[in-house]
């Protein structure tokens, strides 16, 4: 019988098409992937295009006073529906904490985190946990001390749990793109009835950004994986990152980029007063939005594109309905991490 | 009754009943936590076998300890066990820890200048078997072969050698990186404070003016106050190099709760606890 060659069938070589030079290009870089979960990733892409736009909301803060939560609360009523409620939840929230030592805003401010204490207080959480694993420092309450978090914790009666130290539970890493199979995760975190990423804005010299999927990398344990979590480098950072969200995924993005960080992040970049709140259900069109607020175009850190590309979000300006302020009322053009300006 | 009576009384409230300790009480049981309780058991002995039974229990067939008796690969956690059964006169299981330390040294990697000034082709102890070498893990295998008494042909003094490479230029040391791109690391109060013990562990001569630095680095970081766990590690290191540790021996007594713990964690404790002892409170 003779085949026509058909539109469903140049569709079907084309996709398979596509699959090879995928697998033939991320192995160089990645080491190989299975045909089978670049067929199946590429086809949740393709839903997840077709599928509802993403909320994701901007509002704005000039500073960290007064009008800080009310920017948080519109965010909230913008980005958010019935079905992401927190009342009488436990809400973990988890910012970045990377460093004590940082002459620069490497941290998630202590005043941001403490409004977002006070919108999920509003809100009616149950209870709200503070919780992070810093990449740099072993001693947690030299960190919360030096980072001013402590005075929050003390005014607002919140814990803090040092993901470092937490009780340990062994997780599968979902979605076959690491080759660590399994990890020791804190027992804080996967009982979180609420996850919320809480990070700041800022360039990463190797990821390209560091937002809401890269503060992931705050819930590996020292104490099982040491500092600064270089299992997790040893890897390769963008496919750790994306096993991370696959497995851990927050139900929100809250990020601080009231000031945020240029050039040589997540360290020593330079403070940039960016004075948005941005904050959305998918941690990737989040992240590629602050990546376009920050003129980073979001291809370019590979974790947002890959998470794109396999469908773990939309990256898609088209696709992401942006509520509040555009996209280009707050954008401003961040200096690039060394590494990226300079093409290694 | 003492600082150090205080907190040995809480280590051994904070027991588990299999003979662990946390980073919490009434939390898992892990090899660090359990390894520094037993540091603190000589006079205990019900509390101590119970200790070296909890660890022994925990050592896996090729001779490491993971992280918990949950976790089933050997790491870096081995340094612990290894350190606190042989510190405490225990010697089954020691050897054979010992040699899986041995066997399993960090991967020399040559890191381009542009990226960080240390040498990775200096080979140390890394914290996850087959991967790069930083401080701690190595800090602690020194300190334990030195404990256990094995011949190490050579590994420890390769790993003092890293160790002395990574040392911040401000002096003191950090996780392990010297300089991150263009940009100079700071140092930090826990990793000084072993890389000077496992320094002096090693060879008790100041033969290398970091050493010095780092022990002053120890000594200017008492402002601003840090954490418990920072003050307990530098009355450790500063007593152990004969410097004046009279400053943080007394902040780290002004934190120390009601029911003679640390932070309400047995790890931090036991910590506090070798410090008193080291500070004579």
């Amino acid at each position: 019988m003779k085949r026509s060659l058909t539109r469903r069938n140049l569709l079907r070589i084309g996709l398979l098409g596509l699959i090879a030079g995928e697998t033939a290009y991320l192995s160089q870089w990645f080491g190989g992937f299975s045909p089978v979960d670049l067929a199946r990733w590429r086809l949740r892409a393709l839903a997840v295009y077709l599928g509802p736009k993403p909320a994701v909301a901007i509002t704005r803060s000039s500073d960290y006073g007064a009008g800080l939560l009310p920017a948080l609360h519109e965010a909230w009523r913008l980005s958010t529906d019935s079905a992401a409620g927190v009342r009488g939840k436990r809400v973990v929230l988890k910012p970045n904490l990377v460093a004590a030592n940082s002459t620069g805003p490497a941290t998630t401010d202590a005043r941001f985190i403490e409004a977002s204490i006070r919108l999920f207080k509003d809100l009616g959480a149950g209870e709200i946990i503070i919780a992070e694993g810093a990449a740099f420092e072993t001693d947690a309450q030299t960190l919360l001390a030096r980072t001013g978090v402590d005075a929050v914790l003390a005014r607002q009666g919140v814990p803090f749990v040092d993901l470092n130290h937490d009780d340990l539970v062994e997780v599968p890493l979902k979605g076959g793109y690491s080759s660590i199979a399994t990890l020791f995760a804190p027992r804080t975190v996967v009982d979180a009835d609420f996850f919320v990423s809480l990070p700041k804005l800022k360039a990463h010299h190797w990821a390209g950004v560091s937002l809401s999927m890269k503060n992931l990398f705050g819930i590996v344990p020292g104490s099982r994986y040491g500092w600064p979590k270089n299992i997790l480098h040893w890897h390769g950072i963008p496919l750790a990152i994306l096993a991370l969200y696959a497995t851990f995924r927050p139900h929100l993005a809250l990020v601080d980029g009231i000031v945020g960080m240029e050039g040589d992040g997540p360290i020593f970049g330079d403070p940039r007063n960016t004075g948005v709140v941005v904050m959305g259900t998918d941690c990737v069109a989040v992240d590629a939005t602050c990546s376009r607020i920050m003129g980073i175009d979001p291809t370019i850190p590979d974790h947002v594109r890959l998470a794109g590309a396999w469908g773990l979000g939309n990256v898609n300006a088209e696709r992401i309905d942006i509520r509040g302020a555009s996209i280009a009322d707050v954008r401003q053009v961040y200096r690039l991490p060394p590494p990226i300006a300079n093409g290694l | 009754m003492t600082s150090r009576a205080a907190a040995i009384r809480y280590l051994l409230n904070s027991q588990d009943p299999k003979g662990g300790w946390g980073f919490r009480a009434g939390g898992q049981a892990f090899t660090e936590a359990t390894a520094l309780g037993l540091l603190n058991m000589a006079g205990e002995v019900p509390n101590r076998d119970a200790a070296v039974h909890w660890l022994l229990a925990g050592q896996h067939r090729d001779g490491g300890w993971g992280v918990s008796h949950a976790d089933g690969e050997s790491g870096w956690t081995t340094a612990w066990a290894v350190w606190a059964l042989a510190a405490s006169g225990i010697t089954e299981g020691v050897a054979r820890g010992a040699a899986w330390l041995l066997a399993n040294r960090s991967v020399p990697v040559k890191v381009p200048p542009s990226i960080s000034r240390l040498d990775g082709t200096l080979v140390g102890w890394s914290w996850t078997p087959y991967t790069f070498g930083w401080i701690e893990p190595t800090a602690l295998a020194i300190l334990a072969i030195r404990a256990s008494g094995v011949t190490d042909g050579g590994a420890v003094t390769a790993g003092r050698a890293m160790l002395l490479d990574r040392a911040c230029t401000g002096g003191g040391w950090n996780y392990g990186n010297t300089t991150m791109i263009a940009n100079e690391v700071a140092a930090s109060i826990p990793e000084t404070a072993q890389v000077l013990l496992a320094l002096f562990a090693s060879d008790r001569s100041p033969s290398d003016p970091k050493i010095p630095a780092g022990v002053d680095y120890l000594r200017r970081s008492i402002d601003p106050l840090p954490g418990s766990l920072s003050l307990g590690w530098s009355v450790l290191a500063l007593s152990a190099w004969g410097a004046d540790a009279s400053v943080a021996a007394a902040f780290l007594l002004s934190a120390q709760g009601p029911g003679g713990d640390w932070n309400s964690n047995p790890a931090t404790t036991a910590v506090g606890a070798l410090a008193m002892e080291a500070a004579g409170l």
